[in-house]
């Protein structure tokens, strides 16, 4: 009854529909509509942004034979060599480096000294001289080397605009060629790692040499008939396909999850001390431990009632789709995934909200909420980039199971970690408001004496 | 059913609010008055469990204010400032302040109808809480103060800001309410005390400088009030002399009611006192006493 009653109160707040609207956009934004085209690219009547990654329907059997079975990331000593050495001379010839220290955007002059070391970093790894490098032949690179496009003569236009390129090999480089006239590198794998890294020192933290960056930007390929039905195997059998979506799902949740439940925890927990409500409860007979556990279990409901909601975007296309075709899913995967993926998340930062909340009786949970959110946000990868501090586990494509098997252990370590936290918050959430009903922990005195600044402000912002 | 306060102390860092406090209130209503910052305030949250004394005990009905859960299954609190979320009904946050009561399902719709109707607010009872007169307020206050039937209720400061109609009506509910428990009130309205309580307890920076029944507080005042008519020019020298109660201007003539220890003079007329005459004597008096 008592739960009830506090779910009811979160969920008709005007908090709440703040909180519903960026996670509506988000999910909008980022999820809604992928699981229909998905499904109705494999009937091959359309196509996805995810199919088009992939080279072909996630869900389609491959059929031998195919022009394309799609790409695939895989580290390519060559082709990673090539796009690395060939990006590196854009920036060193232009002396213009980018940077993305904490996800933004950040350009670097290198000083004549610092270009020099960089000139030496590339004349190591091209064998060629300051002067070549400086005219190098235009169809030195692949017209399309990774993600660099060269509009060079290898670049045909027709007639409607329209641009056609000549691709580089597959996988190999020819090093029989002429090296100033083709890129062959004249390093090992393992020097050219350490060339970039020594190029990574010099130039920044979130350069484009970073192995992370170089096996990203330039670690696609083809994909074999085998491999493609390796991976659709991996989909229909391991996923249960439902598995596969509740991932894509769950990391773009992930990303709302982070940080908007702190301003419904934050904020209501403040309203009590806002509407002069908080000597009426605490003179009541119920129990502390009852009442924080309570109130938290409501707002983590709370929190977790419109993705529960939004996951049945998927799901019911995906029901008809297994219907329809016959191929068994996991009506539980997107249940399954969002108990121990999501709401280790969400129940830290409520229960982080919550805790700094009661022992502050200021907003600065949102601060600190914040500045976690985002620096988690920035030193993470888009996926199979998970520490055991991770907040927001991310897994940005359709598939790849692998990634998670691989990292299933530390992911289960940082969930569960951040769970038993979020408990343990949750405890000295108890125990801080006990003193404080009981007039055991008061420094109100000494917050309003030497805070009143900050807390006025804050106050008048976010408590109403 | 009594509660019990011996050598009560509360200090707020190096500031002593209430200094060795010791008191015996019975069953019935009880008035505790004092001007603002008396202590009054710090007193009335100590005994609703939301202060912690520096020293000294209470005893409420025999336990101990240290059990902080018993005490408050027997106690109900209205603060002197209070509110209530304000968009939810009266039923409601009543209803919500049930569930924090620990009031069992099955008796708290019943309860919960029996104290709107006690306090006459089932007509508003759908209304929200924002859109509530200030006694209205107060006395939705008293229903959330007693929905678990407590046997103390503790009542800071509660007609601030009524008018008299509501002041009158809130204090005949008090009186309704006061047959078998405590009622403490905290005010530093004389008028208030004397129409309700038998017993009182005056309560100046922090000390209690009386303790007794009404009649006997009241007692303290006579022959110290007296009522002089003065000339214009004479009542600023005269307000320096006494302690003035009011001043009636007549025409050129000033009607002076004031308070004197001493002897009177010829044209001093003694008057009957009020609690508030005496009240007014024993905390002037006390004043003197420390200077």
């Amino acid at each position: 009854m008592y739960f009830l009653k506090e779910l009811k109160r979160i969920c008709f707040s005007f908090v709440y529909l703040l909180f519903i609207g960026p996670l509506l956009f988000s999910w909008y934004d980022n999820f809604y509509g992928v699981t229909n085209k998905e499904i109705s690219s494999a009937k091959e009547s359309d196509t996805s942004i995810y199919s088009e990654i992939a080279g072909g329907s996630f869900l389609k059997k491959p059929e031998r034979g195919a022009e394309s079975y799609g790409m695939k990331k895989k580290e390519v000593p060559e082709k990673i060599m090539c796009g690395g050495t060939d990006i590196l001379i854009v920036e060193y010839l232009k002396n213009s480096y980018s940077t993305y220290p904490f996800t933004y955007y950040k350009e670097v002059v290198l000083s004549d000294k610092e270009q020099k070391e960089i000139l030496d970093i590339i004349t190591e790894i091209t064998g060629l001289n300051e002067q070549q490098i400086n005219h190098l032949p235009e169809n030195y690179f692949p017209a399309v080397n990774g993600s660099i496009i060269h509009f060079g003569e290898n670049a045909n236009q027709d007639g409607n605009g329209n641009f056609t390129f000549k691709m580089g090999d597959s996988d190999g480089i020819d090093t029989g060629q002429d090296d100033t006239e083709q890129f062959v590198p004249q390093v090992s794998y393992e020097r050219f790692q350490t060339l970039m890294e020594k190029a990574e020192n010099i130039i920044g933290k979130g350069s484009n040499y970073s192995m992370k960056n170089l096996t990203q930007y330039y670690g696609l390929s083809e994909m074999t008939y085998e491999e493609a039905m390796d991976e659709y195997n991996k989909t229909i059998y391991d996923d249960k396909v439902s598995n596969a979506f509740a991932r894509l799902f769950c990391d773009y949740i992930t990303r709302a999850l982070g940080l908007y439940p702190v301003f419904v925890a934050v904020i209501f927990w403040l309203k009590d001390r806002r509407n002069c409500m908080n000597e009426l409860i605490d003179c009541k007979p119920t129990g502390t431990a009852r009442f924080i556990s309570i109130r938290f279990l409501a707002l983590l409901t709370a929190v977790m009632l419109p993705v529960v909601l939004l996951s049945f975007e998927s799901l019911i296309p995906l029901m008809r789709y297994s219907a329809d075709t016959s191929i068994a899913i996991d009506l539980f995967a997107f249940f399954k995934y969002m108990i121990w993926w999501l709401l280790p998340t969400a129940m830290i930062v409520t229960s982080l909200g919550m805790f700094l909340t009661i022992l502050t009786s200021t907003p600065v949970a949102i601060l600190i909420q914040f500045v976690w959110w985002f620096v988690d946000g920035a030193v993470t990868g888009l996926s199979g980039d998970t520490s055991i501090f991770t907040l927001m586990i991310r897994h940005n494509v359709l598939g790849g199971s692998e990634i998670i098997s691989r990292d299933f252990t530390l992911i289960c370590l940082n969930r569960g970690l951040y769970a038993v936290i979020s408990l343990i918050l949750v405890g000295l959430s108890i125990l801080i408001y006990s003193k404080k009903r009981g007039g055991e922990f008061n420094y109100e005195h000494f917050l309003q004496k030497h805070f009143r600044f900050f807390k006025n402000r804050f106050s008048s912002h976010f408590q109403k | 059913m009594e509660i019990k306060i011996k050598h009560l102390n509360k200090k707020y860092g190096k500031q002593s609010v209430l200094k060795d406090i010791s008191l015996h209130i019975p069953v019935g209503m009880y008035g505790l008055l004092g001007e603002n910052g008396a202590g009054k305030t710090t007193l009335m949250r100590i005994l609703a469990t939301m202060l912690n004394p520096s020293s000294g005990t209470i005893q409420m009905n025999g336990i101990d204010i240290k059990d902080k859960k018993e005490v408050r299954k027997m106690i109900g609190y209205l603060p002197q400032e209070f509110s209530v979320y304000p968009n939810m009904s009266v039923y409601s946050a009543l209803e919500y302040l049930a569930v924090l009561s620990e009031l069992p399902q099955n008796i708290r719709r019943r309860r919960i109808n029996e104290l709107l109707e006690q306090v006459h607010l089932e007509q508003e009872k759908n209304k929200r809480f924002k859109n509530l007169s200030g006694g209205m307020k107060r006395r939705f206050g008293i229903a959330q103060a007693l929905l678990n039937n407590p046997q103390i209720l503790i009542i800071d400061e509660p007609t601030a800001g009524l008018d008299p109609e509501e002041r009158l009506r809130f204090y005949n509910l008090l009186s309704e309410l006061a047959m078998d428990r405590i009622i403490l009130i905290s005010t530093h309205i004389a008028g208030d005390i004397e129409a309700t309580c038998s017993n009182t307890a005056v309560l100046c920076s922090g000390e209690v400088i009386f303790e007794g029944q009404i009649g006997n507080l009241i007692k303290l005042g006579e022959r110290k009030v007296y009522t002089t008519t003065l000339m214009q020019n004479e009542l600023e020298k005269f307000k320096q002399m006494y302690h003035i109660i009011n001043v009636h201007q007549n025409g050129t003539d000033i009607s002076c009611r004031f308070l004197s220890g001493g002897t009177p003079q010829k044209d001093w007329i003694a008057c009957e006192p009020t609690l508030e005459d005496s009240y007014i004597f024993l905390i002037s008096n006390y004043k003197q006493g420390v200077k």
